[in-house]
């Protein structure tokens, strides 16, 4: 299978970059400095019409097809400086939005995704526990039921958006917990911020996307109507690891246009700037990485749209999905690495934002279920008998 | 029928199984997940194992716990599919 982008596509990509040019990340470096959210390119990208990309018409959104969609988000994260701002808009749509286009119902569409695509809303994924992050089935968040609704009681951490959402996806326990384990005890819920006992408690300061705020939410007996249920109770670990697979690969879209920018920008540099009396490129030890950067950027674009097309035609795709979360997320990381050596020191120095480059990229392999636990899954998918499914024979 | 469970596809279901469950003798209406005999990969597992066997297109819809529950759960997903697909898929 081999996906072109069509004319269309491609005018769609040449408008994106020339918005996310202009109007984004005017201060990525000061923003960064200050691990400041930016509220006004958050507002210029809802005006865009970005936040509601995948999200149909009728509910606010520009009806964009999954592979056009990787395509606008890919142009995106090509375009804009500020991969911060772009990781929030991946979390408020791979996190949020995205379970409500899955598994919401038509009330709860109506309810959230004008907000959510207008930009009034923000959207968070509310998932890990301090005890319980790959290992999504420890989780020990409870939901009790209290009369119509429920009651939510326990932390998530490292809550991407977390200090700015309005409104979070989660998961908690429901029924009796004798047995944790169980994958029919997890219930998917939608929590506004403006519930009683919604604590968002701290922001965590980190290396890297640091325009994305990322914190801790407690809930503390929070009520939540069974209006806010996704999905049947019970069946939140289904909603989850069916909608796990479009976080794993469309997050990364943009992984693949930062791919394409920092090449760019390694190959000007190869041509302009010269030692020993001829440029740089002109040394093998410089050329041989930017071609392994060319090689790495088209097998992730080739992984990417695969999964693009897959989602497209409907179709099942954790196993490509997940291949395309571990080369992207790496791939970048080694192109982001060796965008540093090659520009010596100015890739080193702040102010040439080579070095956020590489810091943004660092938590790729981390976020959005670890390599390691992916390596497994992909194993286990292909047939190894593995930790996840036990192990050893019984 | 054409969305009724046939014998054959019951033995290829049990084949399938049986290199998730290592010997462990289980019923046809023994629920799997309860059990622990199995995970949650396994729905994906098993979804692109009817996609190869059956030559069916499968869709996240599909991943639904109910559709794996048991050997007799799965063998009518497996005909539902073949069904929508015109019996012999």
């Amino acid at each position: 299978m081999i996906v072109e982008p069509s004319p269309e596509q491609l005018a769609l990509r040449r408008e994106i970059i020339a918005f996310a040019r202009t109007e984004l990340g005017r201060d990525a470096a000061g923003a960064d400095r200050e691990a400041r959210f930016p509220r006004e390119d958050w507002r210029r990208c809802a005006d865009f019409g970005v936040l509601g990309w995948p999200v149909p018409e009728e509910y606010g959104g520009r009806g964009f097809d999954p592979l056009t969609t990787v395509m606008a988000l890919e142009a995106l994260g090509y375009a804009c400086p500020d991969n911060g701002l772009v990781f929030a808009v991946d979390n408020h749509l791979w996190g949020c939005v995205i379970y409500l286009l899955l598994h919401g119902t038509e009330e709860q569409k109506r309810r959230f995704l004008p907000g959510l695509c207008d930009g009034t809303l923000v959207g968070a994924h509310a998932l890990s526990e301090p005890e319980a992050g790959s290992d999504v089935l420890g989780m020990t968040t409870t939901a009790e039921r209290d009369g119509d609704g429920y009651r939510l009681t326990g932390t998530k951490c490292f809550i991407s958006n977390g200090p700015v959402a309005d409104v979070f996806v989660t998961l908690a326990r429901t029924g009796t917990a004798t047995d944790p384990g169980r994958q029919d005890r997890l219930s998917a819920f939608l929590v506004t911020a403006d519930l009683p006992g919604v604590i968002k408690k701290r922001e965590l300061p980190k290396m890297g996307l640091r325009t994305t705020p990322m914190g801790v939410v407690e809930f503390d007996g929070t009520p939540v109507p069974a209006a806010n249920l996704l999905g049947r109770e019970g069946t939140g670990y289904p909603v989850f690891s069916s909608t796990i697979e479009w976080e794993r690969s469309f997050m990364f879209a943009s992984k693949v246009g930062a791919m394409e920018r920092l090449l760019e920008t390694c190959v000007r540099h190869a041509n302009t700037r010269r030692q020993f009396g001829r440029t740089l490129g002109s040394h093998q030890a410089v050329s041989h990485p930017i071609a392994d950067m060319k090689i790495r950027l088209d097998l992730a674009k080739l992984l990417l749209y695969r999964v693009g097309w897959l989602k497209r035609e409907g179709r099942i795709a954790l196993q490509e999905a997940t291949m395309a979360k571990i080369f992207i997320s790496e791939g970048l990381v080694d192109t982001a690495r060796a965008a540093v050596e090659l520009h010596g020191a100015r890739g080193y120095l702040e102010e040439y934002g080579i070095e956020r480059e590489l810091r943004d990229a660092l938590g790729g392999p981390i976020y959005a279920g670890a390599n390691a636990v992916q390596r497994g899954i992909l194993a286990e998918l292909i047939g190894v008998r593995g930790a996840l499914s036990g192990g050893e024979p019984r | 029928m054409a969305d009724a469970p046939t014998d054959e596809d019951k033995v290829l279901i049990r084949d399938f199984l049986d290199g998730h469950v290592h010997g462990v003798v289980v019923e046809d209406d023994e629920d799997l997940f309860a059990s622990g005999l199995v995970n949650s990969l396994f729905a994906v597992q098993l979804v692109m194992w009817v996609e190869r066997t059956y030559g069916l297109r499968a869709s996240g819809e599909d991943l639904d716990f109910a559709n794996f529950r048991s050997i007799d759960a799965i063998a009518g997903f497996v005909a539902r599919k073949k069904a929508l697909v015109g019996g012999d898929a």
